[in-house]
């Protein structure tokens, strides 16, 4: 079905604004339906502009898994650059899907994909542009109900105010239920949002935010987060896939005509992650750690090679090397991929044989950078994060490499980890250093292509809730670039300074994110003051301007060390505790107390260190393996 | 070896779309429908295409080109084949028109343009209507002897003769042949041409050594006919007066 060529956007301002092609949609495999025909129509916002959304697989899923449905007519709306925010602002033009390019106002959903916390005033800006009130409070029964899900939502109460509801898990499991229910309010002819919210509210996985009552100590902390009506659940389960292979995975998506980051087809291959490091969100909210089969992850690549005509194809999950099955899966795609010329982009496998061998094949060694994530420096603090990567394994893959032809190398790393000192951060530069002396011992000077790099590079921590470093503290920027300082003077004083590059992560941003990571609800009066005050894309450094966040904390009397800057007790009730994620908070505090100690636990496959997970009877949890309790 | 030379037409939505966007939509084009072309060598092979004359953004077209070659292991495929298969993977705004063998000896298309056709038309803004009248235009550019334009380029100035580089310039209306003649020419939106609104028909050098915009054409003759400022539709600049439409490419042989 073709559209009938009308853009929202008036020829001016389109050849006005930067990468028009942004805001025209028309783009290969996007669903244009008739809007007579459909009695749901939802419009799946991102909240960051188009090249990044585009790349977001779970947005994929969702977009071809609404559309599958008859009756319902899912759109994309991205976030406008701020050179057509400020445009739409001043001529008064409402925010608009790019497949019908109509105003979203006049939809039924408006679903909002909370991938990262800095993305949350370009949550405000889309609903602003869309005409849409703020606050759920303010909306009328004619206002499309406004729904967010993704990354964020395991502590969505920085943002609660501003949602309807929020979907705790994996959309794939509960969507169809809840429109559903959408679609049987709507008939009854007497729809109310309220109740409408009041009875989704029911299903698993539903937040409703303003169902829900928050009650303070003197000292802040929450007396008690209950349901205020006796028919409103008092905890949230995450909502969980149990077999990916009958999962909805969608083989035609969208080909973005403006080049994403993605600009190939992805193919999730799994998901969780056995490994529990401590740090790691993902590492907990996506357990238990499912696999796709080979059969199934090679159908879909053939079908959506054949309906992109990408020319290359890359592998998600969030840690490629625990696939079991890797070794089969690769030969059968190089098979695929050389007969249709099609390149494999690696996702960062763990560096050994195996893998080198794999990129040896489909990479030009010249061109591709080995990437390590040690995450912290010593081995003592490597222990406390439960990061299963040592010195051998750094220095045993990087020879291998070298030995191959490689001479670029990228380490990653965290500063502000607990029981984090100044020792360890030294280890990070002399880590780096030992890296490029092993490159010089090992090659000799004939056979070197040029100088080896070594890129080290950090960020800062942020706890993260559902991860045994919930209850874990930040400090303030003028800390965190002081113990940058530590290993950019460290490196300086190694023998082989001039081959290794140092960059770090931008502290005040990391300070917010971790206000918003670890906030409650008297977080988003900040939130929208800052907006209004003009901040949006505050993932982008260009636009991001943190005294205007430290004057919204001020005006809206938010003592941010109240949040990030204490340690809390395991008695305090943290602002997400009302969700099961499936990992249960004893395990949480086990996990927490060991690291302390500097004890390591095993990956999932090693033995069930018994997080909880196990009750969801699904992936790596049934898989044969002996059973263990925690010594 | 042997190549083909495919003509389509850019506009609606898609005028919007950059060059390499462009090009990465037909390179994936390609390989949904299955097109036997022929790749480079070297460890990341790319399909062999050459396009011609980029379009600025916000331009509509019914002459853009590409050659491809085609790889002469995979068992024939006519002219018509890959017009069908490609046409049925194409979008609303970017249409096939056709798909022509080329002879040995015939050179590539970029080098092969010597010139391009253009209809430039004025955009219905309030008060078009006062605008220079494209006869009276017309008239006033055949009797000057010279039209000086100082080009700036990277090098610095370049002083050009646009009399020299205008190999046809006349009026018209659009009237409904017009519209059937070039099914492509379509408007989006607010100033969609009407029958009787007079448009300007130019054919200007093209191609890699001498290539005249028609936007920068009719801004330096405007500019010496009214004394006035006019600025042309080009992309980063939304307050053009004019909107143009490329018609043809025409090659060397």
């Amino acid at each position: 079905m073709s559209r009938s060529g009308r853009l929202a956007l008036p020829d001016d301002i389109l050849l006005s604004v930067d990468k028009a092609a942004r805001y025209i949609g028309n783009e290969v495999n996007s669903v244009i339906k008739d809007r007579d025909s459909v009695d749901i129509r939802i419009a799946m916002c991102f909240p960051d502009v188009y090249e990044i959304g585009m790349s977001h697989i779970g947005m994929q899923i969702l977009y071809s898994m609404w559309n599958e449905r008859p009756d319902t007519w899912c759109e994309r709306v991205f976030c406008p650059w701020p050179d057509l925010f400020s445009v739409m602002k001043e001529r008064g033009i409402r925010l608009f899907a790019l497949e019908s390019q109509e105003e979203i106002i006049s939809f039924d959903f408006v679903g909002i994909t909370l991938m990262y916390e800095m993305c949350y005033t370009n949550v405000l800006e889309m609903l602003d542009l869309s005409g849409i009130p703020l606050h759920s409070k303010d909306r009328g029964d004619d206002c499309p109900i406004v729904m967010g899900g993704g990354a964020c939502t395991y502590n969505p109460e920085p943002i609660a105010p501003f949602f309807d509801f929020f979907y705790i898990g994996e959309g794939e499991v509960m969507y169809d239920r809840i429109l559903d229910l959408y679609k049987s309010h709507k008939r009854s002819g007497n729809y109310s949002r309220k109740a409408f919210l009041h009875e989704v509210a029911k299903l698993p996985g539903v937040y409703v935010p303003s169902l829900y009552e928050v009650t303070y100590n003197s000292d802040h902390t929450i007396k008690a987060f209950s349901p205020k009506y006796p028919d409103i659940p008092s905890v949230i389960k995450r909502q969980v896939v149990k077999d990916l292979d009958s999962a909805y995975y969608p083989t035609k998506p969208v080909v973005p005509n403006v080049r994403a980051v993605q600009d190939r087809a992805v193919i999730e291959v799994q998901r969780g992650c056995i490994r529990g490091c401590r740090f790691c969100q993902a590492g907990d909210t996506y357990r238990p750690t499912r696999e796709r089969s080979v059969e199934k992850c090679l159908s879909i690549a053939k079908d959506v090679l054949s309906s992109t005509g990408y020319d290359e194809l890359s592998l998600s999950s969030l840690s490629t090397s625990d696939y079991r099955e890797l070794s089969r899966l690769m030969d059968e795609l190089i098979d695929i991929c050389k007969e249709e010329n099609v390149n494999i982009s690696l996702p960062s496998l763990r560096i050994d044989a195996f893998s080198l061998d794999v990129m040896g094949k489909v990479q030009d060694v010249k061109k591709s950078s080995l990437t390590f994530a040690p995450e912290a420096g010593s081995q003592r603090l490597r222990n406390v994060i439960n990061k299963g990567l040592s010195v051998e394994d750094i220095m045993d893959g990087a020879l291998k490499a070298f030995l191959l032809g490689w001479n670029k190398v990228k380490l990653y790393f965290m500063l502000g980890l607990p029981t984090e000192t100044k020792e360890d951060r030294e280890e990070i530069a002399h880590l780096a250093n030992e890296v490029a002396a092993l490159y010089y011992d090992a090659i000799p000077k004939e056979k070197r292509k040029g100088r080896v790099s070594i890129n080290v590079s950090t960020s800062f921590f942020v706890p993260k809730p559902f991860t045994p470093f919930q209850w874990y503290r930040m400090f303030p920027p003028g800390e965190y670039l002081g113990r940058a300082h530590d290993v950019n003077s460290t490196i300086k004083s190694e023998l082989n300074h001039k081959s290794i590059n140092y960059s770090w992560h931008d502290a005040e941003t990391t300070v917010l994110e971790g206000v918003f990571a670890l906030g409650d609800r008297r977080v988003a009066p900040a939130i929208e003051y800052a907006y209004k005050k003009g901040q949006i894309f505050d993932a982008w450094t260009d636009f991001f301007d943190f005294s205007v966040w430290e004057e919204a904390f001020e005006k809206t009397g938010i003592d941010i060390d109240f949040y990030i800057g204490r340690i809390k007790p395991f008695r305090e009730i943290l602002p997400w505790d009302f969700i099961d994620c499936g990992v249960s908070r004893k395990f949480l505090e086990r996990e927490w107390e060991r690291a302390m100690e500097g004890k390591i636990t095993k990956n999932c496959r090693e033995g069930c260190s018994l997080c909880g997970c196990i009750d969801m009877k699904t992936g790596v949890c049934m898989e044969e393996r002996k059973r263990e309790g925690v010594s | 070896m042997s190549r083909v030379r495919i003509r389509f037409s850019k506009h609606g939505a898609m005028k919007y779309l950059g060059h390499l966007d462009l090009l990465r939509f037909f390179q994936k084009a390609i390989k949904r429908a299955d097109i036997p072309v022929a790749m480079s060598h070297g460890f990341s092979p790319h399909q062999l295409l050459s396009f011609a004359m980029p379009l600025s953004v916000g331009l509509t077209s019914e002459g853009e080109y590409f050659d491809m070659e085609l790889d002469t292991k995979e068992s024939g495929i006519s002219c018509d084949e890959i017009k069908r298969r490609l046409s049925e993977t194409m979008v609303d705004g970017i249409e096939i028109m056709a798909v022509s063998l080329l002879s040995k000896d015939e050179k590539n298309v970029m080098a092969a343009v010597s010139k391009a056709s253009y209809v430039v038309y004025y955009k219905r803004h309030p008060n078009w209507e006062s605008k220079a009248s494209p006869k009276e235009l017309v008239t006033y550019f055949k009797e000057l002897s010279s039209l000086r334009w100082e080009k700036e380029t990277k090098k610095g100035t370049k002083v050009i003769d646009l009399k020299k580089e205008v190999s046809f310039f006349g009026a018209g209306c659009f009237d409904d042949c017009f519209f059937k003649a070039h099914p492509c020419f379509d408007n989006t939106g607010e100033f969609l041409t009407k029958e009787g609104d007079p448009f300007f028909l130019i054919t200007l050098s093209a191609g890699s050594n001498n290539n005249i915009r028609p936007e920068a054409f009719f801004e330096v003759l405007l500019n010496d006919y009214t004394k006035e400022h006019y600025t042309i539709v080009t992309e980063g600049n939304g307050t053009g007066d004019l909107a143009v439409h490329r018609v043809e490419l025409i090659f060397d042989r």
